[in-house]
């Protein structure tokens, strides 16, 4: 598998890198500018939208839309490598890319600065877990998508989904937020309640997870099982 | 009956617009059969389908000359295979895209890659993207011979080599296909000198169904070329199926079967034909009249 990451790593170099100077100076920058009295949400609002959202989507069509663009997949089928081997590989790939950058983001600039002198409250660890969790569910989700379609009508189904799921929590919350707060229901109170229930939260994860891996393995034999013909996207 | 290297058994594809029907051919061991039809024939579906890179309506494909018939090992391993179109990785040095490959197959055998790369005067340090048309040939064999397969499926090899690299690669194949490690080469191409050359077997697809397969000097042996001279009228009163080509001397020519050529001069005498010479046909007369 180590020959298919350090090819794709490699083969995006360029951008990987662009993508890493922008993804690392972008919260540094927003939390510079903003006050040294500001909180970690800074940090956590550009990182959810900048990493959890953008990066899923750009290393699937760097790692995936890019191979059946150039029709270097074809390239990869008349090799004796398994489909599920190349998609376990860019997913590995994409996974640690982002769970890396996500938590020195969260993690290692904060603390930095905080050695640095400015006042810095770093992120709740449950905060972190729950952000690292959506990022492997998302990763996951755009492996697959970009793996069963055209990557045009991949990203656009990727970006849509997760404006939706991003859109739909907030309405829910603005349209729900009246109704529960007479009866002393809030947002607040609702995480409260998990809080209190570990059990449940380690359960909602390891479905995250299972469901993530299945998305993975699905994709897996979506490449194994592609005809020659469907591996090159005009 | 021959030890086979190859079987295709009833093979079925369908696609929307062609069919790969009822294809049954058997390939002995150490032989090198030529795969010939028009373009969309279905050559390059079969090799696919050989190869498991399309999915197979209904049929069998059987590779004896593989460890327990490929049937349990990835098939890959074993093979060779040159497609038609084949897309490297462009950013790629030669050197790069060799070691990449090279992960992929325990039999590869680096002595033999430095070998192949100084014959066909590949730059290792070169970019992929650099590459001309026969530069990238010659890659794609190198890499499909550098593995040692025990199977070698080529279509349209040859395609943009010159004449002094085609003739050197067709020579190759030959001494591989000599050797005890390749059991058999498939080649598809629209050649028909280079087939003639190289197959001792032949394999005819016409519109998705095998039209001929035999041993390459038996098919040339069973049709026969009749040349005579006579009015255009008289070719309209012969059979339909035989075809008669005019050629710039005036002459016509008929390729038919062996066993027509008693019933043709026959029926070219009683129209008061008389000077008809019979000849062997070229492999390309045969070609176009099966075709």
């Amino acid at each position: 598998m180590w020959p298919l990451i350090v090819k794709d790593m490699m083969q995006n170099a360029k951008a990987l890198l662009l993508f890493y100077i922008s993804a690392l100076s972008l919260p540094t920058a927003y939390y510079l500018i903003k006050s040294p009295q500001s909180d970690s949400s800074g940090f956590v609002g550009v990182t959810f939208s900048y990493v959890v959202f953008g990066a899923p989507i750009l290393f699937a069509v760097w790692f995936i839309g890019q191979e059946k663009v150039k029709g270097t997949f074809r390239f990869l089928k008349i090799l004796p490598i398994s489909g599920m081997r190349v998609i376990l590989a860019k997913s590995l790939t994409s996974l640690c890319l982002c769970l890396i950058l996500m938590n020195f983001i969260l993690l290692v600039i904060p603390l930095l600065l905080r050695i640095s002198g400015i006042p810095m409250s770093i992120s709740a660890p449950r905060m972190v877990l729950w952000l690292n969790l959506a990022t492997i569910f998302f990763i996951s989700l755009n492996t697959l998508v970009f793996t069963a379609l055209d990557h045009k009508i991949a990203t656009q189904i990727s970006i849509f989904c997760m404006m939706a799921v991003g859109l739909g929590a907030a309405i829910a919350g603005k349209l729900l937020a009246p109704l529960l707060a007479p009866h002393g229901y809030g947002f607040g109170k609702l995480t409260g309640l998990f809080k209190n229930e570990p059990g449940i939260l380690y359960f909602i994860g390891f479905l995250i997870l299972i469901f993530s891996a299945a998305m993975i393995r699905l994709a897996g034999r979506i490449l194994e099982r592609a005809e020659w013909p469907d591996l090159e996207e005009s | 009956m021959e030890n086979s290297a190859l079987e295709v058994i009833d093979l079925d594809k369908k696609y929307t617009n062609f069919a790969l029907t009822g294809i049954s051919l058997q390939v002995p061991s150490g032989s090198i059969v030529g795969l010939i039809g028009q373009n969309g024939a279905g050559k390059s579906t079969l090799i696919k389908s050989i190869l498991g890179l399309v999915k197979l309506d209904s049929g069998r494909v059987s590779l004896p000359c593989l460890p327990d018939n490929g049937r349990k090992d990835d098939i890959r391993k074993w093979v060779g295979y040159i497609p038609e179109t084949l897309t490297f990785y462009e950013w790629m040095t030669i050197k790069r895209l060799v070691k990449f490959v090279s992960n992929y197959y325990s039999r590869w055998d680096q002595e033999y890659c430095r070998e192949l790369m100084v014959r066909y005067e590949l730059d290792e340090s070169k970019l992929v993207k650099h590459l001309s048309k026969g530069m990238r040939a010659k890659l794609a064999l190198l890499l499909a011979l550098s593995h040692h397969p025990l199977l070698l499926i080529l279509d349209e090899p040859t395609a943009g080599l010159d004449p002094l690299m085609k003739h050197n690669f067709l020579q190759e194949l030959r001494h591989l296909a000599n050797t005890a490690e390749i059991r058999a080469v498939l080649i598809s191409s629209h050649i028909m000198g280079e087939i003639e050359y190289i197959a001792d077997r032949l394999a005819v697809l016409r519109g998705g169904r095998l039209a001929l397969y035999g041993e390459t000097e038996k098919i040339i042996s069973q049709w026969k070329k009749l040349s005579f001279v006579s009015p255009l009228d008289i070719l309209s009163l012969l059979p339909q199926e035989w075809r008669v080509n005019i050629h710039g001397d005036g002459r016509r020519v008929l390729i038919i079967e062996e066993h027509n050529v008693e019933r043709a001069i026959d029926l070219l005498s009683h129209y008061g034909i008389n000077s008809i010479e019979v000849l062997n046909p070229e492999l390309q007369e045969i070609f176009i009249k099966v075709a």
